[in-house]
């Protein structure tokens, strides 16, 4: 098999193009922009406010929780409008006339994923934009680590990106994928948080520790064991912790696991679209 | 492009919308499906793109099954039009033309939508096109890039008198470029003007196959005229029905109109005009109808559900 069966080649980058144009003409990327710049603007508030108490900061990095939650609010904003733009294109119809041409589900979901890891990008930037202003305004050293976290929660976008690709295939109509949609983000979310919550709790005394919260808490670090190997949340927060801890090896470690996870989730995108076909028969 | 259906079948389920469907196509031939509602043309036509795979049977394209290469050389015009409604006509069109890889879309373009009469839309949004601005939109998208092989799936549904008229004209040239043309529908006068070979198909089944003339074989066939006149002498009637081409005539005096029976080709509308200038009548509208085919159509289609039965 040549290079050119492999690659996705020319109509991908014609249909990341015209990913890029469509969002841009309708309100998505404002979206994008905006809740990334609302977010930080938020947790840098937030972050001034505890250096002003001169409280001590988790990890001494006051950048690092707004930054990593920036890019889960925005991996979220990605995720959806990708994943709702498959499922109308399914619903509609406008992919089968792609597929009555050139294109290939290969190329397609290769098309869409570059145009919204193009829209990622950005938006990364747009964090990084803010995050030196900040460094700026806080009097912060410069931080070499800040890259590497940005990287990192640009591939927690890709990762999940992919997901939500997956999902708007497996949903087939945009009514089943933002119903598919939540509940993913909902799970992945809440175990995470979930877990966090409850052990900060646990940690503070015993008072407040019954038995059954134990429980709960021993259910959901269980849960959390599997979920930081797949949630790209979970997986990025590490990578960030790691990163911020000097542990550079298992910080990369997670980068890859994002990008082989990224890699995954699109392969069984593709297979399942190829397999079920554009009108969902057998 | 040379076209082969063998023993074509595809079922949705337990049932058979396409059974065992044999038909060959030259490359250049113009070929129309024909068949009452559910027949199975579409399916027959999405089949051929890859859309649905056979259950048993195949169809090959050059001697090749279907692939990408080969339907990048393929035009279609679907039976249902669908946009990205948040486009103009304009950006919709260089889509397609880079995805195509068409060197000079714009232009292209360009001279297409003033064919159908759009070219004052190119820059409107589609989400406002109308039923017919979308149907002839798609027909250009469908021409973008020259194809070997034009399907149209019933390409002037939606469309007015004049657009009908654009569209098969557009269609007509194509096919005398050399474009293998497939056209499914059940106006069957469009049918007729535009292709040398019909199938008729019902429940699936492809029930008879050839030449115009073979599939009306047998049946009585005649051209129905409608003219209309300025006025309505009392003596033309006589003329008329004297005239040698005239098989019947009847009249419609609220309407100016006369109806005229005739063999098929004996008359052309300019000839009739003519004729009926001699006599003194002034034509302000003409219009045929061939009811022949429809009767085959309809004919065949009986005999079919009676064995059936
Ligand atoms: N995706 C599908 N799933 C199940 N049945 C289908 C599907 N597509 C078509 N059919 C059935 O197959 C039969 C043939 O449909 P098809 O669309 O090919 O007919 P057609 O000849 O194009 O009719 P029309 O003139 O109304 O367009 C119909 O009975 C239809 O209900
Ligand atoms: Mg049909």
């Amino acid at each position: 098999m040549s290079s050119k069966k492999i690659l996705p080649g020319r109509e991908a980058s014609v249909i990341a193009s015209h990913i890029g144009q469509l969002t841009w003409r309708g309100i998505g990327i404002f979206i994008i922009l905006f809740s990334a710049l609302l977010t930080g603007a938020v947790l840098l508030n937030n972050s001034t406010r505890f250096l002003e108490k001169n409280l001590v900061l988790v990890d001494k990095e006051p950048l690092f929780l707004p930054i990593y939650l920036s890019g889960v609010v925005l991996s979220i904003f990605i995720g959806l409008l990708a994943s709702m733009r498959v499922a109308r294109e399914l619903d509609k119809g406008t992919l089968e006339l792609l597929f009555y041409g050139p294109v290939e589900s290969r190329q397609y979901l290769s098309g869409v994923a570059i145009g919204y890891m193009g829209i990622g990008l950005a938006s990364v930037l747009v964090i990084l934009f803010w995050a030196k202003l900040s460094e700026m305004l806080l009097n912060l050293a410069p931080d070499a680590k800040l890259f590497g976290l940005l990287l990192s929660v640009f591939l927690m976008i890709c990762a999940f990106l992919a997901l939500s690709l997956l999902i708007a295939i497996l949903g087939g109509k945009a009514r089943n994928a933002i119903a598919y949609f939540v509940l993913a983000v909902f799970l992945l979310l809440s175990f995470q948080i979930g877990d966090s919550l409850l052990s900060t709790l646990l940690l503070g005394g015993s008072a407040t520790a019954t038995d059954a919260l134990s429980l709960v808490r021993k259910i959901l670090y269980s849960v959390n064991e599997v979920l930081r190997w797949l949630s790209p949340f979970q997986i990025t927060f590490e990578a960030a912790q790691n990163l911020n801890h000097g542990a550079i090896t298992k910080y990369l470690i997670g980068n890859i696991l994002l990008i082989a996870e990224t890699l995954i989730l699109m392969t069984f995108a593709i297979l399942r679209l190829a397999g079920k076909g554009v009108r969902g028969e057998r | 492009m040379k076209i082969e259906f063998k023993d074509l079948t595809k079922k949705f389920g337990t049932f058979t919308a396409v059974d065992k469907l044999n038909l060959s196509l030259e490359s250049g031939e113009s070929f129309g499906f024909l068949g009452p509602n559910g027949a199975g043309k579409t399916t027959t036509l999405l089949t051929l793109l890859g859309i649905y795979q056979p259950d048993s049977g195949q169809i090959l394209i050059d001697g090749q099954p279907v692939n990408a290469g080969t339907r990048r050389k393929i035009g279609v015009v679907a039976e249902y039009q669908t946009f990205y409604d948040e486009m103009t006509a304009r950006e919709y069109l260089d889509f397609f033309g880079r995805l195509y890889q068409v060197a000079d879309a714009q232009n292209k373009a360009k001279v297409l939508l003033e064919r159908l009469q759009l070219a004052d839309w190119a820059d409107a949004l589609i989400g406002n096109f109308s039923t017919g601005m979308k149907k002839k939109l798609g027909i250009v998208r469908g021409l973008i890039h020259s194809p070997e092989l034009l399907i149209l799936d019933e390409p002037v549904s939606g469309l007015d008198p004049f657009g009908i008229m654009q569209v098969r004209e557009l269609i007509q040239e194509q096919h005398k470029l050399g474009t293998t043309l497939i056209i499914s529908s059940h106006v069957l006068s469009e049918i007729e003007k535009t292709v040398s070979r019909v199938g008729i198909i019902s429940k699936g089944k492809l029930l008879k196959e050839g030449s115009i003339a073979d599939i009306l074989g047998g049946q009585k066939t005649f051209s129905q005229w409608q003219v209309q006149f300025l006025e309505f002498p009392p003596n033309a009637k006589a003329a008329l029905a004297a005239a040698d081409f005239t098989l019947n005539i009847e009249e419609m005096p609220e309407q100016n109109t006369y109806q005229i029976q005739a063999n098929p080709g004996s008359v052309e509308g300019g000839a009739l005009g003519r004729f009926a200038l001699q006599h003194g009548l002034i034509t302000t509208q003409l219009h045929r109808q061939d009811i022949s085919l429809e009767a085959a159509f309809i004919k065949i289609s009986e005999e079919s559900l009676q064995n059936l039965v």
